[in-house]
Parts: C-alpha cells; sequence; structure tokens
C-alpha cells in the first residue's frame, strides 16, 4: 500500500508528521513518502515542492499578501505542484498533517482530496476557526468567528475577516469526502461541536506513540544532574520556555515569581533561552536552548522532579507524554487535552487555566511530597507504555490507511455497478 | 481586497485561478529576481578586487616616493 504524506518539513516535528512513519510502517506493508515545503533531510523518500531557485522568495511574497489582504490558508500554490508530482500520482492514499502552514490553499485541497483517498490529521483547531491555530478560551469558533476579538494570534489578519474565512472552511468541508484523525478526545470533542467539522463521518481518535527517545531509569538521576551541573538536593523544575502565548510561560513565571521557594530549586529551560530573567534572583537557572537528538534531551527529563506544562492550548502534548515516560509527574492547566492525556488528576495535575496560585499550590505540593511524585511517576510510566506505545501507534495507523482503502474500493465498485 | 468575501463560490473560483497565476507567474519571477540578486553579487566583486588593487599600488607608489 503506498501512501504518501504531505507536510511542511520533513524533520523538523518528524514523530508526529509522518516522517517517522515512512521507515517504520514498511514492516507492516506500507510503502511510505513524503512531500514537503522545505526538504531538510537527504532521505530519498521525502521529495520538495518549493526547493525550485526563488521558491522562498515566493513564500515569503505570499505570506505578505495573505497578511495584508486578511486572507490566511487560500492563496498558497503547492497544492497544484502536489497533484502533478509521480509521487502523487501513485499514491494510493494521502495523509496531510500540517498542511496550513503556507502549503496547501484549502480550495486546492477540495480538488486534491477528490482525486486520490484523504487523511488529515488535524495537530490544532485551525480548520475549525476563521483564523487562529488556538482559539485558547475563545467561542467565536463555535458561531462562526463574528467578531474576532484576537486578529494579532497566529496567523494574525489586518482586517476583521475571520467571519469569511470559517464560512470558506465551511463551504470547503461540507463538500469533502475525508477522513480525519485527531489524538485526543478533547480534539475529537471541538471537531463534533464544530459546525464546520460536526457533520464528518470518519473521525479517528489516534493518540502518538513515543519512539525514538530512550528515557533514562530512575537510578540515573544523580549522574543526570551532575552533567547538567544542577545540585543533587535541588527540587528540579523542568519546562520549556516559548514566549507564544498559547505555551502559557507568563501564568508559570507569574507562579514561580509569588514568592521565594521553600527549598533549593533549579529551573531547568529547553527551548528558548532568556526568558526566565525575571526568576533569576529566587531560582537556579539551567537554560539547555534547543536541544536536538543530542543526548540531553532524556537527560533534562531524567534529571527533573517534575515537569511544568502551562499551555493554555494543546490538542495532546507529546512532552506530557515523554516526561509520564520518564516517569516525572507533570503539572498542567485545564482546558486543553493535557488533562485527559496525562490522566489527572490520578498521574498528573491539572489547574484552572491561567491560575498562577494554584499553579503554584500543585509545584508546592510536589515539592513537599516525594512519595506523591514517585506514585504519579510509576503510574505515568505505565500509562505511557500501555496507551502511547509506539507498536499499538503504529499498528492504528497501519489498521487506518487499510480501512480508509478498504471502503473506497467498495465505494468505486459500487460506483462502477451503477 | 477589503470587501472581498473569500467564502462565496465566485472567490473560490477566483483563489483557485490566483494559486494557478502564482505558479504561471509569479514563481518564474521570484526565480529571476533571485538569479537577479545572485549574479549581482558576483559582479561587485571585480570591482572591490581593482580596487584592492589600486590601493595596494598607490601606496607602494607613496613609498618609494
Amino acid at each position: 500500500m503506498k501512501v504518501l504524506h504531505v507536510t511542511d518539513a520533513d524533520l523538523p516535528s518528524r514523530h508526529f508528521n509522518g516522517y517517522d512513519l515512512l521507515d517504520d510502517l514498511i514492516s507492516r506493508g506500507v510503502d511510505g513518502k513524503q512531500a514537503v515545503l522545505r526538504r531538510t533531510s537527504d532521505n530519498p523518500r521525502v521529495v520538495a515542492l518549493a526547493s525550485g531557485r526563488g521558491d522562498e522568495e515566493l513564500q515569503f511574497w505570499i505570506r505578505q499578501v495573505e497578511r495584508q489582504h486578511s486572507v490566511n490558508g487560500l492563496l498558497a500554490p503547492w497544492g497544484r505542484v502536489l497533484a502533478e508530482t509521480p509521487e502523487f500520482l501513485e499514491a494510493e492514499i494521502v495523509h496531510y498533517h500540517l498542511i496550513h502552514n503556507e502549503v496547501i490553499s484549502l480550495y486546492d485541497l477540495r480538488m486534491l482530496v477528490g482525486v486520490k483517498p484523504s487523511i488529515w490529521t488535524f495537530h490544532d483547531p485551525w480548520p475549525l476557526t476563521g483564523h487562529c491555530v488556538h482559539p485558547m478560551g475563545c467561542v467565536g469558533w463555535l458561531s462562526g468567528c463574528a467578531p474576532c476579538p484576537y486578529l494579532g494570534r497566529t496567523f494574525p489578519i489586518a482586517h476583521d475577516h475571520a467571519d469569511r474565512l470559517w464560512r470558506a472552511k465551511q463551504r470547503v468541508f461540507a463538500g469533502l469526502d475525508l477522513d480525519v484523525v485527531v489524538a485526543s478526545r478533547w480534539m475529537l470533542d471541538m471537531v463534533r461541536r464544530s459546525a464546520v467539522t460536526s457533520h464528518l463521518r470518519n473521525v479517528h481518535v489516534i493518540p502518538f506513540g513515543l519512539n525514538s527517545r530512550p528515557f533514562l531509569p530512575d537510578g540515573e538521576q544523580a549522574e543526570s544532574r551532575r552533567r547538567l551541573a544542577i545540585p543533587a538536593t535541588d527540587f528540579v523544575v523542568l519546562l520549556r520556555a516559548h514566549a507564544w502565548e498559547a505555551k502559557g510561560l507568563a501564568h508559570l513565571i507569574d507562579a514561580l515569581a509569588m514568592k521565594p521557594p521553600a527549598r533549593s530549586t533549579t529551573l531547568l529551560a529547553l527551548d528558548g533561552r532568556g526568558l526566565l530573567r525575571k526568576l533569576q534572583r529566587d531560582y537556579r537557572l539551567v537554560e539547555l536552548g534547543w536541544v536536538g537528538d543530542d543526548g540531553r534531551y532524556p537527560l533534562a527529563f531524567s534529571a527533573c522532579d517534575v515537569f511544568a506544562m502551562p499551555s493554555l492550548a494543546e490538542a495532546f502534548g507529546l512532552m506530557a507524554v515523554e516526561a509520564m515516560a520518564a516517569g516525572r509527574p507533570v503539572v498542567c492547566f485545564e482546558g486543553t487535552a493535557l488533562p485527559e492525556v496525562t490522566h489527572a488528576p490520578e498521574c498528573g495535575i491539572a489547574v484552572p487555566a491561567g491560575d498562577a496560585i494554584a499553579l503554584r499550590a500543585a509545584l508546592d505540593q510536589l515539592a513537599a511530597d516525594p512519595s506523591d511524585r514517585a506514585r504519579r511517576g510509576r503510574l505515568g510510566r505505565e500509562i505511557a507504555a500501555s496507551e502511547y506505545g509506539y507498536e499499538r501507534y503504529l499498528d492504528s495507523m497501519a489498521g487506518l490507511y487499510r480501512s480508509v482503502l478498504a471502503r473506497h474500493e467498495i465505494g468505486a465498485m459500487a460506483e462502477s455497478s451503477r | 481586497m477589503e470587501e472581498f468575501d473569500v467564502s462565496t463560490p465566485e472567490a473560490e473560483e477566483a483563489m483557485r485561478a490566483a494559486t494557478a497565476l502564482v505558479l504561471e507567474v509569479a514563481r518564474p519571477l521570484a526565480r529571476k529576481v533571485e538569479l537577479y540578486e545572485r549574479t549581482l553579487g558576483l559582479a561587485v566583486i571585480p570591482v572591490l578586487i581593482r580596487r584592492a588593487i589600486l590601493a595596494r599600488w598607490r601606496r607602494v607608489r607613496e613609498d618609494r616616493r
């Protein structure tokens, strides 16, 4: 079975954009290829749609035009390029991933879905909203996004055309014969409630599986801390420092700045640097920056006591699952997929969205109670193994491809016998 | 474009025509712009070499005096 994955780039987000499936599903009879805008690997299974001379400038130009004219996801021409590639023509199923990032115009998508059995993994609620990637508490998406109070949210628009964009999506989805994959029941609930997508019959909940990031056993914590220059006796909070509003870092900073910690505490930050300066008086800061596959990623999870993930928007939350696999409790906000994914309150701890006082109380509770941390860590590890195992994920994806293909073949036979 | 309603069937036709136009017209144009920028950069190099040689020559001549 030939499956073509379509997304913005290959290696970034490889754990959930189909890249890892190219090799990992071969043993299950799925011959995968990937079409991307920007190719960053030398994998012969990956084909670039916009790698020609001048294409980067063209992308920039399209982005500017869309932004200036308050259009979003409608002018990217790469769907037309995709339709003419041999990889698309020979594919039996086309699986779309992160395509709203100036990859394919929604109106071209209608044409593409019309000629090939298609699956779209909704990595976020963008297909249900006027222009934003995450509504973050706004309920305008339920009633047509008119008016939009958050024009500046990603993807920003200059004029309030959110209602028109929402109606455009409604028109497009009304005619799509498409299977949709979501990674959480939280996201499924949004798909069911949205007037854009509530009619879709084939929506599948398939949580992502963990594969390539080995997590160190508990006994390695002291060594991990030594290697990261963190005192062995500190309470260590791991976090992702990212300035995007949806990641909720400002709320975590408010919670930590509220008062000095009761015991010596290290903040171990992945990703951005310099965002925690406000806290350096009361906390030891260890900023690792962007950590790729250089071995420090599992080290960070091993060294910490708790993972704080204060996102205001998450349709799944792979890092939370990684923390669970590493045996570390997760503290998160309600109103996202994280309470479901982390099995709060039994395993993870979820507090009301944006409530810095409750967030701080949860962190203080875990700092003061090592036995509760250990219990939640053990449970998290069990859940990660049973619900987010990679083999289970591969089985689910291969099964989905088979069922989609079978359904389309039956449909085609019925059509031809008329 | 401010008053243009992108959700109508006419808009869909116009947008699809626009993406075709982007490929037919804007893409070759972007290629030319990229080529121009690249070759313009190359064209500057002989000028810089000439300037460097002249400056060196003047300094040598100055020293002889």
